[in-house]
């Protein structure tokens, strides 16, 4: 039996898989769903289960090579997954869940702001006078496109009172 | 207007007079939306001239935009920024040899060659009267077949609809770089998903984790922004991609010049048939989901090498007008081949038709065969800018000539952060909700995973777009069937449509049996018969090496054209 040597990464999605399914199977069955709903359901989690236990096995079996990462042997392949190019990718979906989780209480203005001079930061760019030019015409457009043309309605946070001040005035 | 023989068909003198008013109609709201146009395909030039944009990608970043305007002016604006980026790859693959598409790839075959050898000018210019040709041909076909396929799709009922559905997902599947089972685990998984929220048929609420804002089901701009926008994103973080040239590179300055140009124009009818031929094959392979430019150009370019004499043949790979009039040709018409499944049965053919689909929902319009019926004026608006497209392709390209392959040389890393604040503007724009926008990031996050493991997000993004309507017309095939499967065999177009789905995937193994039986003994090596039947896989595969090797030479950043490596991320739907 040879193993993948990414079985972690290629895992995921048939997991996730398995395991939505089987929500979804359990929800109906616990549920006061009608027949054709149930009907329905199975048909579509039935295969799905099929499908990503069969990916699981080949997975385990065959392996299940990721596509290239670049790198010519493993050893410099396991070395970009997790030492230059994996932390930068954690660090970009972390900075993204971070404006998200605060974007109520910091507020778009600078939460963009902040946003787009640390993920230029985490890329790898050390020049500051294009980090803050970026960041400024980035926010700007959110300001005058979105917000103002597009008429969004994106969270204030610390400035609302600025903002309310400039509707009142 | 819509009596009971219309609905029926429009072989009356009623429904064909209703069928000429919505050409007339079509055409006044082309003419007062004609403004759109050239910008649309001015945005499709810079987009697909930048390595690292896709169509799709762009149109998802974009959606707030699309759904904030009149949906016909979104839906003509899309489509000329698609038909535009079809034809601005081509710019970087001629002059630096970096497909700005992955359909762009096979215009590096000749046409760097030839820049090489001091006839820039002369392939951009084959480059664009190709492009404009191709449109014309595919936006003229779409224009005729759409409404007469839209004709007999009105006889489909629930469980032909439910089969379409089913048939559209199970060939994105097929197509898949991943292999057949991952394609289709992606698209059921999608078909899964649409079942969150409230029930189409009962209203009963379900897979909703108790949070409110998925009562109303997965919201369909997050999910298509993060699936398609936001995981090319991380795609690009993880490969912390710079500049696509080392700095202190000689650029190719001063080859662009009008007569060059112009030669390039005329000199590309000196091959009428590499055009027919690269038309065709662009609208019949553009009409199939999940086949797409990349594919459809190297099967173009297979073909015109196939029919050159032998002193030709020599000649592809070193600077062949031929290929580049058969890759650029096909890839304009492309587009045209993409709108008809579209517009007539709700059907994406790729991923910037998903983002079109979902432009249609979001303003109400029904999707499916009855679209000509209820908006045939959008319709026909949508296909006549195609074909102004074409028009503003030579005016725009011959000017972009100059100078838009520089366009390629865009610091990324800068990029980046740009493109992540549309998207998560874009998740944001439906419902006002930081939810959406968290789940834009998540379906981002299972996107970027997805492609890297060679699943297809377009399947996925189909499931979720179509689900709603798959489980609402399974529900009511059911019921009509009496709570049995019976109507989804009954009928004969159902009959016709199994047999179709049975021979797509019957077909190549069936065919291998067939011919080893035939031979008697061995069977055909398996990259022979995997070229003639799974053109599309191979061809990708061998295009994906050749580009990889050729971008070796010029020591890139990137390990492969934007997306190739990756399967389906933008070769397919690009």
């Amino acid at each position: 039996m040879r193993f993948s040597k990414d079985l972690a990464g290629a895992l995921v999605v048939p997991i996730l898989t398995i395991a939505y399914a089987l929500h979804a199977i359990w929800e109906l069955n616990s549920g006061q769903f009608r027949d054709v709903t149930l009907t329905y359901t199975y048909a579509i989690a039935i295969p799905v289960l099929v499908f990503a236990v069969i990916i699981v096995a080949r997975a385990f079996i065959q392996g299940d090579p990721s596509t290239d990462i670049g790198g010519d042997t493993d050893a410099e392949r396991a070395a970009v997954v997790w030492q230059g190019r994996g932390k930068r990718l954690a660090l970009v979906i972390g900075l993204t869940f971070a404006l998200i989780l605060t974007m109520e209480w910091v507020g778009y203005v600078f939460g963009f702001f902040i946003y787009v001079a640390l993920v230029m930061w985490v890329m790898d760019v050390r020049d500051i006078k294009p980090i803050l030019i970026v960041a400024l015409v980035m926010t700007a457009i959110v300001q005058f496109i979105f917000a103002d043309i597009l008429d969004q309605d994106l969270p204030q946070g610390v400035l609302e009172p600025f903002f309310d001040w400039l509707e009142d005035g | 207007m819509f009596s009971s023989r219309f609905l029926i068909g429009w072989k009356t003198a009623e429904g064909e007079a209703v069928l000429s008013h919505m050409v007339i109609d079509g055409f006044y709201i082309f003419l007062g939306n004609i403004w759109i146009v050239p910008i649309g395909v001015l945005i499709g030039m810079l987009v697909g001239g930048m390595p690292g944009l896709t169509s799709s990608g762009t149109l998802a970043m974009l959606l707030p935009v699309l759904i904030s305007i009149p949906p016909d002016l979104g839906l003509m604006l899309g489509t000329s920024i698609y038909a535009g980026a079809e034809m601005g790859n081509s710019f970087p693959s001629v002059m630096l040899n970096i497909p700005g598409t992955a359909g762009g790839a096979v215009t590096c075959f000749d046409g760097y060659p030839l820049m090489k050898q001091g006839k820039a000018a002369w392939a951009l210019g084959i480059c664009i009267m190709a492009s404009v040709v191709g449109a014309i041909i595919g936006g003229t076909a779409s224009l005729t077949l759409a409404p007469e396929i839209a004709k007999i799709a009105l006889r489909f009922g629930p469980a032909e609809i439910c089969i379409v559905i089913l048939f559209g997902i199970a060939i994105i599947a097929q197509l898949s770089s991943g292999g057949l089972v991952k394609g289709l685990l992606a698209g059921f998984l999608g078909l899964l998903l649409a079942t969150t929220g409230q029930d189409p048929t009962f209203g009963q609420v379900r897979g909703t984790f108790g949070i409110v804002e998925l009562f109303d089901r997965i919201p369909l701009i997050a999910a298509l922004v993060g699936l398609l926008g936001f995981s090319e994103v991380l795609v690009y973080v993880e490969k912390g991609s710079a500049r696509l040239l080392p700095p202190g590179t000689k650029l190719p300055e001063g080859q662009v010049g009008l007569p060059g140009i112009f030669k390039g124009f005329r000199d590309t009818f000196r091959h009428p048939w590499e055009l027919l031929r690269g038309g065709f094959i662009g609208l019949a392979i553009g009409a199939m989901p999940g086949a797409g430019a990349s594919v459809a150009t190297f099967v173009a370019y297979q073909q015109s090498v196939s029919f050159a004499s032998p002193k030709r043949k020599k000649m592809f790979g070193k600077g062949a007008e031929e290929g580049l009039i058969a890759a650029d040709c096909t890839n304009n018409a492309v587009v045209g081949g993409a709108l008809v499944p579209l517009l007539t049965l709700g059907i994406p053919g790729s991923g910037s038709m998903a983002v079109l689909l979902v432009v249609m929902t979001y303003h109400g319009m029904y999707v499916g065969p009855r679209l000509f019926q209820f908006s045939g004026d959008i319709a026909y608006a949508v296909l006549l800018s195609l074909l102004f497209a074409a028009v503003c392709i030579l005016a725009i390209g011959t000017v972009l000539a100059f100078f838009a392959y520089r366009v390629a040389l865009v610091n990324l890393r800068m990029l980046i952060p740009v493109i992540s604040v549309f998207c998560l503007l874009g998740g944001f724009a439906r419902n006002n909700f930081l939810f959406d926008m968290g789940l834009m990031a998540a379906f981002g996050c299972l996107g970027y995973v997805m492609k890297r493991y060679r699943y297809p997000v377009v399947a996925t993004l189909l499931g979720i777009i179509l689900g709603g309507l798959f489980e609402r017309d399974f529900m009511r095939a059911w019921r009509m069937g009496f709570d049995s499967l019976d109507l989804f065999f009954q009928s004969g177009i159902a009959q016709i449509l199994w047999v179709i789905f049975f021979l797509t995937f019957a077909g190549p193994p069936l065919t291998r049996l067939i011919i080893k039986k035939v031979k008697g003994g061995k069977a055909p090596a398996e990259p022979e018969i995997r070229a003639k039947q799974n053109a599309g896989e191979l061809e990708r595969q061998a295009a994906s090496d050749l580009v990889r090797a050729r971008q070796k030479e010029l020591v890139l950043g990137l390990d492969g054209v934007t997306s190739v490596p990756r399967g389906e991320m933008v070769p397919a739907f690009g």
